[in-house]
């Protein structure tokens, strides 16, 4: 039986990240390249992000491989990110480089991650804190403020501005920065058992404490540098192709 | 582009579509509406499985009357089962005060259930449903189904495949909030 919600929400991310791909795609480093880069970085982010959480929840899951596969029982959100930025890094060290890739994955990241939250909306789980205006959940009998909604919008605005408003070198730190806040903030509007914060809650607290290390030495290294915004990178002429000899 | 970089792209393309198309393999389930009804009976012992009638367990759903019930109908082969126990089980210590747990095995050998119900360590009661009388009555269609009943003994929510923490949480606060 087929989730048609949740179906929906995976198509629309889908859709949502591909057009982003065309918007963010700069002169240095076209759609094509980002697509197929994006592409093994989901693959690599996804299979990392469950791995680790069954290595953290449930070892014992390691034993029934087919378990493995159910990647709607939990997935490490923050492993699953570096992992998929650092496959991306890899993977572009040589040809493109790795700062223009992750300058254009940056904002598309955050685009299909409030596609992601915004689809909430279908799939009827929009939870947060019990207020008189808001959203049904599925299943409930009282509205909640939707809190999922909240955060698509900040992230979709932050996809917007950050490649506009920070030299590209800053965009993926940046782009970091504001996901891992949002997420740290959001959680402590939604739904959690017990008392002590979420897992997921602390290690984002981690990823924007580290991405604001980031950037405040990256603003010290380059203090005085006159360089591009990404918003610039899109007027640099692309690489020149490469002719293969006949 | 060459042939090869296209089969280069499709293929993880593939895998991803494979693995977000997988992943929406479950849905809503269980028979919203249902009203347990016959004579009230007691729940068993928690950390006991008990086998059970349709019948004996909706008793024990309307003993309940005045608080909210969650039943969860499992079985020890079922993958997603293995996953949410403990999420069930968290939920279980934190509102045992005010909320009855109440899980149902079916289509299950009773040791294998007992050793799933020990590997995980299970506190709330749970019935064995031998006939598959109880996963019928709620119209069960997939393993596992969590199914909220409200303070009247009747089913208000239910999710197909393996329940999340915060949607877990959501529906407890919900419930007691009728």
């Amino acid at each position: 039986m087929i989730d048609l919600r949740l179906l929906i929400s995976v198509v629309v991310v889908a859709g949502v990240a591909w057009c982003g791909v065309r918007v963010w795609a700069t002169g240095a480093v076209g759609p094509s390249v980002l697509i197929d880069r994006s592409l093994s970085a989901v693959v690599a982010g996804v299979a990392v992000g469950r791995l680790s959480w069954v290595l953290i929840e449930q070892p014992a899951l390691l034993r029934q491989p087919g378990d493995l596969l159910l990647i709607r029982s939990g997935v490490e959100f923050w492993p699953g990110i570096v992992a998929g930025l650092a496959w991306l890094a890899w993977r572009s060290r040589n040809a493109e480089g790795r700062l223009p890739v992750l300058a254009g994955c940056a904002p598309v990241l955050l685009i299909g991650i409030a596609s992601y939250e915004a689809t909430c909306v279908v799939r009827g789980e929009c939870f947060g804190p019990f207020t008189s205006v808001g959203l049904l959940p599925r299943g409930l009998q009282h509205r909640q403020f939707p809190v999922g909604v909240l955060v698509a919008a900040v992230l979709a605005a932050g996809a917007l501005t950050i490649p506009r408003a920070v030299r590209v070198h800053l965009v993926p730190s940046a782009s970091l920065f504001l996901l891992a806040t949002v997420k740290l903030t959001a959680a402590f509007f939604l739904p959690v058992l017990g008392t002590r914060p979420p897992r997921t809650q602390i290690e984002s607290g981690v990823a924007a404490l580290l991405s604001l290390l980031f950037l405040g030495w990256s603003q010290v290294g380059r203090r005085g540098a006159v360089g591009p915004t990404a918003r610039s990178e899109t007027r640099r002429p692309a690489l020149p192709m490469q002719v293969p000899p006949s | 582009m060459c042939r090869a970089g296209k089969l280069r792209r499709l293929i993880p393309g593939l895998v991803v579509m494979g693995l977000l198309v997988g992943a929406c393999a479950t849905g809503g389930g269980g028979r919203i509406g249902f009203v347990a009804r016959g004579r009230p009976r007691p729940l068993p012992a928690g950390g006991r499985l008990l086998p059970a009638s349709a019948g004996e367990f909706q008793g024990m759903v309307v003993a309940q009357h005045g608080r909210p019930v969650v039943v969860n109908v499992w079985a020890s082969w079922c993958g997603p089962c293995r996953t949410e126990a403990p999420v069930l089980q968290r939920a279980f210590a934190q509102y045992r005060a005010r909320v009855s747990f109440l899980g149902v095995a079916t289509s299950d050998q009773a040791d294998d259930a007992r050793s799933f119900m020990k590997r995980y360590g299970l506190r709330y009661p749970n019935l064995l449903d031998e006939t598959g009388g109880i996963k019928a009555v709620l119209g069960v269609p997939g393993l596992p189904t969590t199914l909220v009943f409200d303070r009247d003994g009747k089913v208000v929510a239910s999710v197909l495949g393996g329940v999340s923490e915060q949607k877990l949480v959501a529906l407890l606060e919900d419930a007691l909030r009728t």
